[in-house]
């Protein structure tokens, strides 16, 4: 790819993905696998399964690229297909009520991925484990906002909810993981 | 404000989005409040440890899959896409256009013979369009199936009148294997009854008849027309020792209105 695609934006490129010029994808799948995967991991801890959940969120960007049209953004759109891919691999799984997820699955994903010192490593099995504790719409607002950085008018869109409903379950995650988290650190 | 009402100051403060006069507010506030300041202080620990955490990393394959992957749909799609062209291919083009031609002229039948739609002719078409209805209703004719005989003689009915169509309808109201087929020439027939030739035809018809159904309807057609000329026809048939009843009856109440 020429330095014009690197001043291409998101929309820009998958409208040519939906003209049948596939191997722009590409682009795409560079700007953004890794939120993909982490947003899946967030939720799994799990790489294999989140390696196969991404993979299925980027075929289904191909599948239906035609459904995406001029006037769209591009990221609410590959979130909501993530989502939906996130939910259907819940379905399937069943795993409706997410505490059935180990806390020692957390710690073993940390083990292979944090090459850090060992005071960052707890803090952050503590904020996994905490993560883990809250309701399964909690921890999906934070992955976004906190972790993903995604901008609440964006999630907004992703989850068709208005941007005040957003800020409104923000706030009242966050609370929840302060409480839990600090809660652990007296234990 | 209350507390509660600062902690959302609090949350939104870390996010960056509270306005200079908000932040002072929460400055005031957070001096004399130390249940707030904590809260702050968490917060603020919660954010860092959030921000410092790591970005998981997938293996190398992953990408590699997903290029494969593009690889494959492409060829998919540019196999597809010349399939298509494949189909456009000269051996096809006789039958295309044989379908066309099939197609515009149903739609050109279509047209004329759907009374409801709007009367939209233009001129130089129209003859065309008859010329061409024409062949139909004559091939239609010759069909094996009677109820394709049957479907020319309808769209015989409403054409408009021309020699050839009355000649093809006189044939087969007369010769006709079907009764049903000629039932309904002697009913399409009746719509050029103007035709003196027609009239003619209809008597001359009856002679031939054996079928009672096509004789009570001739009969009824011709009483219709005051048609003196049948009553000749009629007392011979009469005569005639098979006669149906039903016909019979019909002939003597014809008679009593001709006469």
């Amino acid at each position: 790819m020429s330095k014009e695609s690197k001043r291409m934006n998101d929309e820009t490129i998958m409208l040519r993905v939906a003209n049948d010029e596939l191997s722009f994808a590409t682009l795409l799948f560079e700007r953004y696998n890794l939120l993909m995967f982490n947003y899946f991991m967030r939720n799994t801890y799990n790489k294999m399964t989140s390696q196969d959940l991404t993979q299925n969120v980027f075929y289904r960007l191909i599948k239906y690229r035609k459904s995406f049209k001029e006037d769209y953004s591009f990221k609410p759109w590959i979130y909501r297909i993530s989502r939906n891919v996130y939910i259907d691999y819940l379905k399937e799984e069943n795993k409706i009520n997410t505490n059935d997820i180990e806390e020692k699955q957390v710690a073993d994903n940390l083990d292979e991925n944090i090459i850090e010192k060992t005071e960052k490593k707890e803090t952050e099995i503590k904020l996994n484990q905490a993560l883990l504790k809250l309701s399964t719409t909690d921890r999906e607002i934070l992955i976004l906002s906190k972790f993903q950085n995604v901008k609440y008018q964006e999630i907004a869109e992703m989850l068709d909810l208005t941007e005040s409903a957003v800020k409104v379950k923000v706030h009242r995650a966050i609370k929840k993981l302060r409480e839990v988290y600090f809660k652990l650190e007296k234990v | 404000m209350n507390c509660i009402e600062f902690e959302g100051l609090i949350v939104e403060y870390i996010n960056g989005s509270l306005s200079d006069e908000e932040k002072q507010i929460l400055d005031n506030h957070l001096e004399s409040c130390s249940n707030c300041k904590r809260a702050f202080e968490q917060y603020a620990e919660l954010e860092i440890n959030i921000k410092d955490s790591h970005q998981f990393l997938p293996d190398d394959s992953l990408k590699s899959n997903f290029i494969q992957h593009i690889e494959k749909e492409t060829k998919a799609i540019k196999k597809q896409k010349s399939s298509i062209h494949l189909v456009i291919e000269k051996k096809h083009i006789k039958s295309i256009m044989r379908y066309a031609a099939i197609l515009l002229i149903g739609f050109l039948i279509g047209n004329v013979i759907n009374k409801q739609k709007s009367n939209v002719e233009i001129t130089g078409l129209k003859q065309e369009v008859d010329a061409t209805k024409n062949l139909v209703i004559m091939s239609l004719l010759e069909s094996n199936s009677a109820s394709n005989r049957i479907k020319a003689v309808g769209y015989s009915s409403e054409a408009t009148y021309n020699e050839e169509i009355i000649k093809a309808l006189l044939v087969t109201l007369n010769n006709d294997k079907n009764v049903n087929v000629r039932l309904a020439a002697a009913n399409a027939l009746y719509n050029f009854k103007d035709d003196k030739s027609v009239k003619e035809s209809f008597i001359q018809s009856l002679r031939h008849q054996t079928d009672p159904r096509l004789q009570i309807r001739l009969i009824d057609i011709l009483v219709e027309f005051k048609d003196e000329n049948a009553i000749p026809e009629m007392f011979k048939m009469l005569q005639e020792n098979e006669l149906n009843e039903t016909v019979k009856y019909k002939i003597e109440e014809g008679l009593g209105v001709l006469l």
